[in-house]
C-alpha cells in the first residue's frame, strides 16, 4: 500500500474463518486466568484428589475389590459419576474465579464497544467468554476423570469390566458439558447484570442451589410432601440427569426429564438476559 | 542536583519535616533512590515527570508507604514508628475516594474526632474548615451528590479541619474551576504565610508558580533541584537567560549590547523584537532601562522568557537526562 | 506553633496516639452507619426472608403433621446454621476491611493518630453487630409467627429448642464474620477463599471420618445444640456409617474452642492489618 495512502482502505487479506472467530477471546482469557499461581494450586489440588481416588482404586482391585463388593466405594459407571460429583467444589471455584469478572470488567471499562468494532458478533463473544469457564471446568472435570478411566481400564483384572465401563468417557463429556455450559451461562449471565464480583459469586451460589435453597427445598418436601420443590434446585437436578446417565441412584424424586427441561429452561434464559446485556453501543437517555 | 545558595542562613530549628537517606525500591525497580531533605516551613511545590518517584517520595513522606531505607523525621521523630505524629500531620490524596453514604459535615466531624477532638471541638473546626474551603452550603448534603470540585474541596477540608502544622496535598485542584481554584490556591498562600510546612504535588507549573517560588524537582528517583525558583534559574550556568526586548530598532539597540561581556548572543526575532541570551543578566536589566529613555530606540518592554518553572522544569530534566 | 515550638513540645516525646477504646467507639459508629445505608443489607434481608416464608407454610399446612419442636430444629439446621449464617457471615465479614481498602477510603484512617489494631476491632465488631442483628431478627419474626395465634406451640420443649438454636446460631455469627473479616484483610480476592472455606472444609470435613470432623466449627457448633431433632440430611449410607461412631466432647470444650476461635481470628486480622502495607492509587 502505497504511503501517502492516509485514508480508509478495503482489507485485502484473509480473516479468520466465521465459526472461529470467538477463538482470540477464548485463547487469551483462558492463559491470562492460568498464568495465575492460586490457578496453578488449585488446578493441582483438582487432580491430587482424583489421583487419591485412582490409589484407592488401584489398591481395591489388588485387594480383591473388598471395597467395592461391600458397598463402601462405587463400581462400574457409578464410580466415575461419583469421582465427577468430587469435583464439584473445584468446578464451583474455577467457576468464580476465572467467570465472576469476564463481563462485568468489559461493561465497567467500556471494552464491548471495542469488541464490536471488530467483525465479532454478540454470540461469538458470549462463546469465547463462555469457553473460558468452560476449559477450566473441563480441565478440572472431564479430564481427570478421563485419565482415571484410562488408568482403571489398565489396571483392571475383572473380566468384562471394560464392557460396563466403556461409555464412561463419553458420558462424561456430555455431563460435563452441560455443567460447564449451565454454570457458565448463569455466572456469564450474572456478570452482565451486576458489576461487583462479590455480589455476583453470592449470587451464583445462591441461583445455582447451594446454601439457602438447598436447605429451603428439603424443608417444604418435609411440610408439604411434595419432590417437586427440587425443580428450583439447579444442581440438585444436573445431579438427576447425572445419575440418570450413569444409572447411579437417584437423588430426587420425579422423572429425570423433568431436570432436564428445568436445565434448559434455565439456561435458556440467562442466555437471553446475556444476550440483551451484551450489546456494542448503550444508549444514555 | 541543583542547590540554590541560601540568601541567609537555614534556621533548621524551624524544620520540622526532614528525610534522611530515604530510599523505597519494588523488587529491580528503584523508586527513590537516597534523598536527604529539609522541607522549611512555607509552601514547597514537589514536581517531577511522570515516573520520576514524585507519588513515591510523597507517599513516603506522608507516611503511606515504608521507606525500603532511611526515615522521614517530623519533629525529630520516625514517622514509621509514631503514629501519633499524624496529630500534626493533613493529607490530601490524590484518589477520589470519600464516604459516599455520609454528608460533608458527617465525614469532616468523623474524621476531625479521629484525630482525638471532642465532639464540640470538632464540630466547630469542621463549620471553620467548610468556612475556608466555602462548602458551609452543601454541608449537609451527601458526598454522593457532591461534583468533582466539591469533592476535592471537602478532601482539602479534611485535611486542615484538625489544624496540623504539615500537610501534603496532592494533586489539590484536580476537577476545580477556575473560581475554585484561585480561592484554594489562596488558601494554601495562606497556610504557607501561618507557618505551616505545605507540600503541594502537582503536574501543572503555573499553578505551582502561582503559590510558591520554593520547589522540589525530582527526577528518575532523585533530587535535582531544591530552593527558590529564581535562585535556583542562577545556577543553571548552561542555560543563559533568554530576555526579550520589544522596540523599533532592535538592531540599533543590538549593535548597543554586542560589545558587553555578558551577553552570549543576539538575535533580532522579528522586526520589532530582541533576543539577548546572558549568563548574568544583572547588566542587562541595569541598562535596558538606560535605553528605554532613548526615544530612538523606542524600547516598550523587556520579558524575561525563561525565569519561569517551565523553562526551568524543561532544562533541569533535559539536563539530567 | 511554630516549627521552633513544635519541636520544644515534642522533642521528648510525640504526640500519643488515640486511646483504643475510643478509636474502636467512633470507628465502630460510623461503621454501622455505613452499613445500615448499603445495597447489601437489602440483598440479605431477601435471603433471610426465606425462613419466614417457610415459617408461613408451616403455619398452613404443616402444624397438624409437624411439631414446632421438630420444625424449628430442621430451620434452625438446615437453613439458618448450614446456609444463613455463612452466608450473612460471608456477606458482611468479608468487606470488614477489603471495603475500606477497595472504596480507597483507607487512607483516612491511615492518616489518623490511630492504632491500626483498634481500627480493626471497630470495624469487625460493627459487622458482628449487623450481622447478628440481621440474624435475630428474622429469629424473632419466626418465633413470632411460630406462636401468635398458635398457643399450644409454646411449651418448654419448644422454647429450650429455639433458645439453644438462637445462641448457637448467634455465636456462629460471630465466629465465622472473625474468620471471614480476617480472610478479607490477607487475601485478594477473599471471597472466594471464603467460599471454598465454606464448601471444601466446612461442608465436606465436617462429615468427614474420625476425628478429622472436630476440626471444623461446624461440628463443635452442632455438639452445643443439645436438644437434637431427627435433621433431614443429604449422607450418604457411607457417611452415615462412620458417623455411626461418635465422637464427643463437653459442651463447655466446644464453647471455648469456638470463643478462642473467635479471639485468635480477630487477633491475627488485627495484626495482619497492623503490619500489611497497603499500596493506595
Amino acid at each position: 500500500m502505497p504511503i501517502y495512502e492516509q485514508g480508509y482502505t478495503r482489507w485485502e487479506g484473509e480473516i479468520q474463518a466465521r465459526p472461529m472467530r470467538f477463538w482470540p477471546i477464548l485463547r487469551r482469557g483462558f492463559l491470562a486466568e492460568l498464568k495465575r499461581r492460586r490457578t496453578l494450586i488449585l488446578l493441582f489440588l483438582a487432580w491430587a484428589a482424583v489421583l487419591i481416588r485412582g490409589v484407592v482404586l488401584y489398591g481395591d482391585l489388588r485387594a480383591g475389590s473388598l471395597l467395592q463388593s461391600s458397598g463402601l466405594l462405587k463400581t462400574g459407571l457409578s464410580f466415575f459419576y461419583s469421582a465427577l460429583k468430587g469435583q464439584s467444589v473445584f468446578v464451583i471455584l474455577f467457576v468464580l474465579l476465572s467467570g465472576t469478572d469476564l463481563v462485568s470488567k468489559d461493561r465497567r471499562f467500556h471494552a464491548l464497544q471495542i469488541y464490536f468494532s471488530r467483525p465479532l458478533t454478540p454470540n461469538d463473544y458470549i462463546l469465547g467468554k463462555l469457553g473460558i469457564v468452560s476449559a477450566f471446568v473441563f480441565a478440572v472435570s472431564f479430564l481427570p476423570v478421563l485419565l482415571l478411566w484410562i488408568f482403571a481400564v489398565a489396571v483392571s483384572v475383572q473380566q468384562g469390566y471394560f464392557a460396563t465401563v466403556w461409555s464412561a468417557p463419553l458420558l462424561a463429556l456430555f455431563y460435563c458439558g452441560l455443567w460447564a455450559a449451565l454454570a457458565g451461562l448463569m455466572v456469564l449471565m450474572l456478570s452482565s447484570v451486576a458489576q461487583r464480583s462479590a455480589i455476583i459469586a453470592v449470587s451464583w451460589v445462591l441461583l445455582w442451589g447451594l446454601l439457602v435453597v438447598d436447605g429451603v427445598t428439603r424443608i417444604l418436601k418435609m411440610l408439604t410432601g411434595w419432590s417437586l420443590w427440587s425443580l428450583v434446585n439447579v444442581d440438585a437436578n444436573l445431579k438427576q440427569v447425572g445419575a440418570w446417565i450413569f444409572g447411579a441412584d437417584r437423588p430426587l424424586g420425579y422423572h429425570p426429564l423433568l431436570s432436564v427441561f428445568v436445565i434448559l429452561a434455565v439456561g435458556a434464559i440467562c442466555y437471553v438476559i446475556l444476550r440483551k446485556r451484551i450489546r456494542p453501543v448503550e444508549v444514555v437517555l | 542536583m541543583i542547590q540554590a545558595p541560601p540568601t541567609s542562613p537555614p534556621d533548621t530549628s524551624m524544620v520540622v519535616l526532614k528525610t534522611q537517606n530515604l530510599s523505597r525500591w519494588y523488587g529491580q525497580v528503584i523508586g527513590v533512590n537516597d534523598l536527604t531533605v529539609d522541607v522549611s516551613p512555607g509552601v514547597t511545590g514537589l514536581l517531577g515527570l511522570n515516573g520520576a518517584g514524585k507519588s513515591t517520595l510523597f507517599k513516603l513522606m506522608a507516611g503511606q508507604l515504608k521507606p525500603s531505607a532511611g526515615v522521614v523525621r517530623v519533629c525529630g521523630h520516625d514517622l514509621a514508628h509514631y503514629r501519633g505524629l499524624y496529630r500534626l500531620i493533613g493529607f490530601l490524596a490524590e484518589p477520589d475516594a470519600l464516604y459516599e453514604s455520609m454528608t460533608g459535615r458527617e465525614m469532616l466531624v468523623y474524621l476531625t474526632r479521629l484525630q482525638g477532638f471532642t465532639k464540640d471541638e470538632a464540630n466547630d473546626r469542621t463549620q471553620r474548615a467548610l468556612q475556608r474551603t466555602h462548602l458551609v452550603e452543601a454541608a449537609d448534603r451527601r458526598v454522593k451528590g457532591y461534583s468533582k470540585g466539591m469533592r476535592q474541596k471537602i478532601k482539602l477540608a479534611q485535611a486542615l479541619a484538625h489544624d496540623p502544622q504539615i500537610l501534603f496535598l496532592d494533586e489539590p485542584f484536580n476537577g476545580m474551576d477556575p473560581v475554585s481554584r484561585k480561592e484554594s490556591m489562596d488558601l494554601i498562600r495562606e497556610l504557607g504565610a501561618e507557618g505551616k510546612t505545605v507540600m503541594v504535588s502537582s503536574h501543572i507549573l503555573h499553578e505551582v508558580e502561582a503559590m510558591t517560588s520554593r520547589i522540589l524537582l525530582i527526577h528518575r528517583g532523585q533530587i535535582l533541584a531544591d530552593g527558590d525558583i529564581g535562585e535556583i534559574r542562577d545556577a543553571i550556568e548552561r542555560h543563559p537567560h533568554r530576555i526579550e526586548v520589544h522596540c523599533d530598532s532592535p538592531r540599533a539597540l543590538a549593535s548597543e549590547f554586542i560589545s558587553l561581556q555578558d551577553v552570549q548572543g543576539l538575535r533580532v526575532s522579528s522586526e520589532n523584537a530582541l533576543l539577548l541570551e546572558s549568563d548574568l543578566p544583572r547588566e542587562v536589566y541595569r541598562l535596558l532601562p538606560e535605553f528605554a529613555l532613548r526615544p530612538e530606540m523606542g524600547v516598550r518592554s523587556w520579558t524575561t522568557l525563561d525565569d519561569n518553572l517551565k523553562s526551568l522544569f524543561e532544562y533541569l530534566v533535559e539536563d539530567g537526562r | 506553633m511554630n516549627g521552633r515550638e513544635l519541636q520544644e513540645a515534642y522533642a521528648d516525646k510525640p504526640p500519643a496516639t488515640l486511646e483504643p477504646s475510643l478509636t474502636i467507639g467512633l470507628v465502630y459508629n460510623a461503621a454501622v452507619k455505613e452499613l445500615v445505608r448499603r445495597k447489601r443489607l437489602v440483598f440479605l434481608g431477601m435471603a433471610v426472608v426465606f425462613p419466614l416464608v417457610l415459617t408461613i407454610i408451616w403455619r398452613f399446612y404443616g402444624t397438624e403433621e409437624i411439631s414446632p419442636t421438630e420444625f424449628f430444629a430442621n430451620i434452625g439446621g438446615l437453613v439458618y446454621l448450614k446456609a444463613l449464617v455463612y452466608l450473612v457471615s460471608l456477606f458482611f465479614g468479608v468487606p470488614t476491611i477489603h471495603d475500606e481498602v477497595e472504596g480507597r477510603t483507607i487512607t483516612y484512617l491511615f492518616t489518623r493518630p490511630l492504632s491500626r489494631g483498634a481500627v480493626y476491632a471497630g470495624r469487625l465488631l460493627a459487622v458482628q453487630s449487623i450481622s447478628a442483628l440481621v440474624l435475630t431478627a428474622s429469629l424473632a419474626v419466626c418465633f413470632l409467627l411460630m406462636v401468635v395465634g398458635n398457643a399450644q406451640a409454646i411449651n418448654l420443649d419448644f422454647i429450650e429448642v429455639y433458645t439453644n438454636y438462637f445462641l448457637v446460631i448467634l455465636l456462629a455469627v460471630f465466629c465465622y464474620t472473625a474468620i471471614f473479616a480476617f480472610m478479607g484483610t490477607v487475601f485478594k480476592r477473599p471471597l472466594i477463599w471464603g467460599i471454598l472455606y465454606i464448601f471444601a472444609w466446612e461442608s465436606t470435613v465436617s462429615v468427614a471420618p474420625m476425628r478429622l470432623q472436630m476440626w471444623t466449627l461446624e461440628w463443635h457448633l452442632r455438639n452445643l445444640i443439645v436438644s437434637r431433632q431427627d435433621v433431614q440430611a443429604s449422607l450418604t449410607d457411607f457417611v452415615r456409617g462412620l458417623l455411626s461412631v461418635e465422637y464427643s466432647l463437653p459442651l463447655w470444650g466446644s464453647l471455648f474452642i469456638l470463643l478462642g476461635v473467635v479471639t485468635l481470628f480477630t487477633f491475627l486480622g488485627g495484626m495482619v492489618f497492623g503490619r500489611k502495607e497497603y499500596v493506595i492509587n
